[in-house]
């Protein structure tokens, strides 16, 4: 053999070994993103999906061009269902939930702009669970950056080719994700295990983020600590901007607080006073009225003390109507109730927040809250469960 | 931009080889003229603001270069070496405020002697290696040993896109006469051939094992960092995994040099040759970074007095060396130490051979693999030091090695896990003591310039032929390596 011949068949053998990985990629396309085939038995279950949103979703929404779009992060991944028929009028729109687990306030502002500004959305629903709203665009990738996906990854690497295979595999497996964005979680997985080790997770977020010891409070929400003036102008830029920008295209927009299991809502209140729920309430209800056109800008509160917010979580095996996965994330029977209250004025669960109702919401809410513990003693045994976990739990020291 | 990215591999490097042989049947100084331009853009890509920063050394140099060998030619000797001061202080004044300055001032400032805000200042790649590159030529000069001085052949020789962000480090009298010769400019399939092999096998090393490496290395080294005391095991992962991180990673990158010009039907140096077979502290360095030792040697250790002065005149130029080695390599007291510690334990290995050569000299297989394993744990220990952020982790590192935190199974380790790390870490250490290196394979096609006394570059099994088995083998290296670039992930040495 030539050198010359070794060289051409060395380039050419190669090219074509990296060519069937890339053609086997995008045939099986394990990440959910050319969506050129989806054959049941074959790579219906994509199990890889939900490890690689990030790299997807935000190149997917340019090509799909949804209506209608859910924000936020794994809480709304998980919970919020973009094909429910009020979110979507009956079908008439078309859906995403392009939340993201983990994502940061900065990622979700990013990502809305960008959705605002290169598609057709018409409705947004964003998630929000506390009050950090100063992003500023400078901060965000370019939108071509945001649109073109890696094919690298997508094709040509080892991890897709692996992902690839596995999915074929995978294919008697539960699914972990779906076609339009929602991710299952653990929602099929009856191991208890499973749902004991997402609690010390959680005990160790706690822990990190919020505080160590906690004792449960008894004592009355104190007015004196509830701020109920207008949010200066120059707090929460980045919420204005989104605010603002939704307004000029008018693009619904609502912002939508979590619903918050009571028992974590107990630890919040333990950790960091009755009162905080309600100030950042009253940040995003006072700056959305300074900003928004009623008309288009909602915001909605789901931390309320009602049967749907109080499944229990110690002491019982989890099933296919399990309403909450653990404190933290709840699945799309929750979601969908929210959904119905804001598009289809269902009664029952969560509330329009407005200035004006503001002050009336909340003394009801803490009497509600007072009626609810006093006939739900489990609530506390749950919580002093919770919180000796939390006192217990070992975390890495950060850097 | 990187040797492992799919820019370089499918835009850059087709288009510059079928241009220059392209040109090269036009006019072979227009060849050239488009290989320097195509190094520029190469690192441009990086940062173009810093091309003009390299432009202005290679001028600045070459003028001053080619006036001190006139004057040595003149027999000026007196006037040529006060020129080379100037020319050699205004170098290091050069890489001393990109590279050192925020070193020192941030030293002084632990001191208590300086205090303010520190300036930023962006390292321009690749200059510590085409500062001393032009260090050597300026030297050269003034010994009468550079005798070429066509300006387009100086620019190549500096600005060589395979050599310029990290070696290896280039003898102005060893590529000039290649940039002459007229086979240079004609299209050599065996070049081709070899010059891919020797690619495949780097990227292969790089993409595969060393970013495989990075993964246990990276994670293991930032706990430490952050505070966690790593059981006996862990630590040992940890330090054994970046050996070999940067092992595969410097190995793989310059097999990708040394092919890449290849190529061009330009050889470069040997720069690595199976260090982790070296039985000794003084063959490691030997076979290790081979073109920065042979610097070192050349240009800081005979001109601190070498052997000729007394023993302990020799140790301490052996230190002094090699604490400027260290220092080369990053501007941290990390290592500033490193360096030392190899220092030192080149002065133990040259006090051991004295010591040893009075006795015996014969040395039997099982002293020779005992040597080997030693020569082995002293080099892991220095890499720690080399790899930690700061002096606390590399100690916190150490006591976990020497069982000062206990024994515990890691998790990477347990044996139902996906990815064994144990299992890597023990393939790999046969791999380096006992595998063929690139150059042994590749010896019938004399793959890199040899420097006596340094590599080894017998010939071994399995020989590289352009044969079917060959081709099949090397394309699913080829493939398995390109389907594993998922990452902007930057050689080690490109920090240097």
């Amino acid at each position: 053999m030539t050198t010359r011949a070794f060289s051409l068949a060395l380039i050419a053998t190669a090219l074509f070994l990296v060519g069937c990985v890339a053609a086997f990629n995008w045939v099986v396309d394990p990440y959910w993103y050319f969506r050129a085939f989806d054959i049941v038995g074959f790579n219906h279950v994509r199990r890889h999906a939900e490890a690689n949103e990030r790299l997807v979703k935000p190149a997917l929404v340019s090509r799909l061009r949804p209506q209608a779009v859910i924000l936020g992060n794994s809480v709304a991944e998980i919970g919020l269902p973009p094909s429910n028929a009020g979110f979507t009028q009956n079908g008439a729109l078309t859906s995403y939930n392009l939340a993201l687990p983990g994502g940061t306030w900065n990622e979700i502002y990013c990502l809305a702009l960008y959705v605002m500004r290169s598609t057709d959305v018409r409705r947004i629903v964003i998630g929000v669970s506390s009050v950090h709203h100063e992003a500023g665009d400078e901060t965000c990738p370019s939108d071509s950056a945001f649109r073109r996906p890696d094919y690298a990854k997508l094709l040509f690497s080892r991890s897709a080719f692996a992902a690839s295979r596995e999915t074929l595999r995978d294919q008697n497996q539960p699914p972990t994700m779906t076609a339009d964005g929602n991710w299952y979680f653990h929602r099929f997985i009856d191991d208890p295990r499973i749902h004991d080790g997402a609690t010390w997770a959680l005990a160790r977020v706690i822990r990190r983020d919020l505080c160590r010891n906690m004792r449960f409070r008894e004592d009355a929400l104190d007015w004196s600590l509830v701020r109920m003036s207008p949010v200066p102008k120059d707090v929460g830029a980045g919420l204005r901007t989104l605010i603002r920008t939704a307004r000029e295209k008018r693009i619904e927009l609502v912002l939508l607080y979590y619903p918050k299991h009571v028992v974590l809502n107990e630890v919040q209140r333990a950790c960091q006073g009755h009162e905080s729920h309600w100030n950042e309430l009253w940040a995003m209800v006072s700056i959305a009225e300074q900003e928004g056109d009623p008309q288009l800008t909602q915001v909605w509160d789901f931390e309320t003390y009602v049967p749907t917010n109080a499944e229990r979580l110690d002491g019982r095996s989890p099933g296919p109507d399990l309403l909450w996965q653990e404190a933290q994330h709840f699945n799309q029977a929750v979601g969908a109730a929210a959904m119905d209250a804001i598009y289809r004025g269902k009664p029952g669960y969560g509330d329009r927040v407005t200035v004006g109702n503001f002050r009336e919401l909340v003394e009801r809410r803490e009497v509600e809250r007072v009626r609810f513990l006093e006939t739900n003693p489990w609530v506390r045994e749950e919580f002093e469960t919770f919180a000796g976990r939390v006192a217990t739990v070992a975390v890495k020291p950060t850097r | 931009m990187l040797f492992n990215s799919f820019p370089f591999i499918f835009g850059f490097l087709p288009i510059v080889l079928v241009g220059f042989f392209a040109l090269a049947r036009v006019s072979h100084r227009l060849a050239a003229g488009w290989l320097t331009a195509a190094s520029l853009a190469f690192y441009g890509w990086w940062d173009p603001r810093y091309i003009a920063l390299l432009l202005a050394s290679v001028l600045f140099n070459y003028a001053l270069g080619s006036r001190i060998a006139r004057m040595h030619e003149a027999g000026q000797a007196a006037h040529g070496r006060r020129l080379l001061t100037v020319a050699i202080v205004a170098n290091l004044a050069l890489l001393g405020y990109f590279k050192y300055a925020i070193f020192f001032l941030s030293s002084m400032h632990k001191l208590g002697i300086a205090s303010g805000p520190l300036p930023q200042i962006i390292l321009p790649l690749g200059i510590s290696f085409f500062t001393i590159t032009q260090i050597a030529f300026l030297v050269d000069a003034h010994r009468g040993q550079a005798r070429e001085y066509n300006f387009v052949h100086y620019m190549l020789f500096v600005t060589y896109f395979p050599h310029l962000i990290a070696g290896p480090i280039l003898h102005h009298k060893e590529m000039m006469p290649q940039f002459g010769q007229r086979e240079t400019y004609r299209l050599n399939w065996d070049s081709i051939a070899v010059g891919l092999t020797m690619f495949i096998f780097g990227l292969f090393k790089k993409t595969v094992i060393a970013d495989e490496m990075a993964g246990f290395a990276t994670p293991a080294f930032d706990s430490a960092a952050a505070g966690t005391h790593l059981s006996l095991l862990e630590a040992w992962g940890a330090a054994l995994a970046y050996t070999f991180q940067i092992y595969f990673d410097f190995s793989g990158y310059t097999d990708m040099a040394l092919g890449a010009s290849r190529m061009f039907g330009i050889t470069l140096p040997l720069n690595f040759g199976s260090p982790y077979k070296a039985s000794s502290i003084i063959e490691f360095w030997r076979r290790w970074h081979i073109t920065l030792s042979r610097f070192l040697r050349d240009y800081v250790y005979i001109s601190l007095g070498g052997n000729r002065t007394s023993k302990l005149g020799r140790y301490r130029n052996l230190m002094l060396t090699m604490l400027i080695g260290g220092l080369w390599h990053g501007a941290e007291w990390t290592f500033v130490f490193w360096g030392g510690l190899h220092g030192a334990y080149l002065v133990i290995n040259h006090g051991w051979r004295s010591l040893r050569g009075r006795v015996s000299t014969a040395v039997g297989r099982g002293e020779r693999a005992l040597a080997t394993l030693v020569t082995f744990v002293a080099v892991v220990v220095a890499w720690v030091f080399f790899r930690a952020s700061d002096f606390t982790s590399a100690a916190s590192i150490l006591n976990g090695m020497a069982g000062g935190n206990g024994v515990v199974l890691p998790s990477q380790w347990q044996p139902f896990d996906r990815v064994n790390q144990a299992k890597w870490l023990l393939i790999l250490l046969v791999f380096c003591w006992v595998a063929p290196n690139t150059q042994q394979v590749l010896a019938a096609y004399r793959p890199a310039l040899l420097t006596p006394g340094y590599g080894d570059l017998g010939m071994a099994r399995p020989a590289w032929r352009p044969t079917p088995a060959w081709t099949a083998g090397l394309a699913l290296l080829a493939a398995v390596a390109l389907l594993s670039i998922e990452r902007y992930s930057e050689f080690i040495y490109f920090r240097f």
